[in-house]
């Protein structure tokens, strides 16, 4: 039996890496349910919630001018930087992750949509 | 289907959370001709609106269990019908056939539910429609169901079924709709911050600007006499819009930083506002022009986001604290 040899290996590694971009496409759609509150053009005092944009990564409870909930600025003290990770467990609950903060959202239930959105996002 | 007994309270509270509950009703609501009792709902159901079901029910929205709600208020007794998968109802008002017309967000569609056969019918938005994040609905006089969608649309049900759907001219923001004496219907943008009046033979609109920019228009109600009383958001304001001459009078919220969020005129034309910021439900006389009784929530932030009621019955769904207060008017 022949084994890979290393520079085989280093290509598996490649190819895992090179793996389908996370479909973008996808977490536009999901996007759509944040739509009617936030924005991805930056701050909008149209809109009942803060941008979106260049959110990962992102201090939290950070838009100037914005007015943000007790619960919104309480969990900044605790997670101060929107991360995927923290995004990822905010948008699976956001009520559990932030108790009384004021969005009428329940969440994005799907791991894989969650994924798609925040791939997405950090694009904006 | 699942069936409570609930605890309700009429003057002093019958169990701990209710009388929790009653505590912070102050004097001046309860002892005046505005009787309050509340009902406890089940913990997450986050009641969104109301309405009046058959005679004796109240009808509500429990949003985040994707039911609609029904309570018999002689008895205390409710339970919540399953409205189906991915269900999160936003709306929900009474049709002329006598059945529940929901608004019904997370399954984007039109629900219909049949107290008498408990059958529940469903209009999907129409494919391209996208997530239309659904949120209210009103008949005209020819028995449409007109609904809006926050992400930018409104649109109809007809009566053979047919369901269209147009984009507001503005876009995201369309919320709080009615249909006003004469049947015509009207709907209020919060991020657009218009009033619409909706041209039922070709679904276009007139669009309508509010005195004050970025006013946040929520919820809009029609009186008896076809006036349109408006909350804003933003601004804090109740407004009232004559169609008859184009005139806008307004009257500022009491408090440091009112929110007004929901509107209803009463069969007495009064008027009712709930403010988020106070977490009071207002009632506004509209000869005196005087905010003339408060009514405060029946916990901390109870978040009144829909006011309906029948006769001399008012509900206030409280969000906030998974219950519903019903006012009665006396006098």
């Amino acid at each position: 039996m022949r084994r890979a040899g290393p520079l085989a290996l280093v290509a598996a590694a490649a190819c895992v890496q090179a793996a389908p971009p996370a479909p973008v496409a996808v977490g536009e759609r999901v996007y759509q349910k944040c739509y009617a509150c936030h924005s991805l053009e930056g701050p909008d005092p149209s809109t009942q919630g803060p941008s979106l944009r260049a959110i990962v990564g992102r201090a939290v409870a950070a838009e100037p001018g914005f007015a943000y909930s007790p619960a919104m600025r309480l969990y900044a003290v605790k997670q101060p930087r929107w991360t995927r990770e923290s995004l990822d467990t905010f948008l699976a609950d956001p009520q559990a992750t932030a108790p009384g903060n004021e969005m009428g959202f329940f969440g994005v239930r799907d791991p894989e949509e969650r994924h798609s959105l925040i791939e997405f996002l950090s694009r904006s | 289907m699942r069936t409570w007994l609930i605890a309700t309270v009429v003057g002093l509270g019958l169990t701990a959370a209710c009388a929790q509950a009653q505590e912070s009703v102050r004097a001046e609501a309860s002892e005046s001709k505005y009787q309050t009792r509340v009902f406890q709902l089940p913990a997450g159901s986050r009641p969104h609106d109301a309405s009046p079901g058959r005679p004796g029910e109240i009808w509500y929205t429990a949003q985040r269990q994707g039911a609609l709600g029904i309570i018999n208020i002689a008895s205390g007794e409710f339970r919540q019908v399953p409205l189906g998968e991915g269900s999160q109802p936003h709306g929900v008002v009474l049709g002329p056939d006598g059945k529940a017309w929901i608004t019904d967000g997370g399954q984007n569609a039109i629900v219909r539910y049949d107290p008498a056969s408990e059958a529940i019918d469903v209009w999907k938005l129409p494919e391209g429609s996208g997530y239309t994040n659904l949120n209210t609905g009103a008949f005209d006089k020819d028995g449409a169901h007109w609904f809006t969608g926050q992400n930018g649309i409104y649109g109809k049900v007809d009566a053979s079924g047919q369901v269209q759907v147009w984009k507001d001219p503005e876009g995201r923001g369309p919320y709080g709709i009615d249909d006003a004496p004469d049947g015509e219907i009207w709907y209020v943008s919060l991020a657009g911050s218009h009033l619409a009046k909706v041209n039922r033979a070709d679904g276009s609109v007139q669009m309508i600007e509010p005195p004050d920019e970025g006013a946040g228009l929520r919820r809009v109600w029609a009186d008896s006499k076809g006036d349109l009383w408006i909350t804003g958001w933003n601004s804090g304001k109740l407004y009232r819009y004559r169609p008859a001459s184009g005139q806008w009078d307004q009257w500022k919220l009491p408090g440091e930083k009112p929110q007004a969020y929901a509107v209803y005129v009463d069969e007495r034309d009064d008027v009712w506002v709930t403010d988020f910021g106070s977490n009071n439900t207002l009632v506004f006389d509209p000869e005196t022009e005087e905010f003339v009784a408060t009514i405060p929530g029946s916990g901390p932030n109870a978040a009144v986001r829909q006011i309906l009621g029948r006769g001399n019955e008012v509900y206030l769904p409280e969000s906030g604290t998974d219950r519903l207060m019903l006012v009665t008017v006396s006098g």
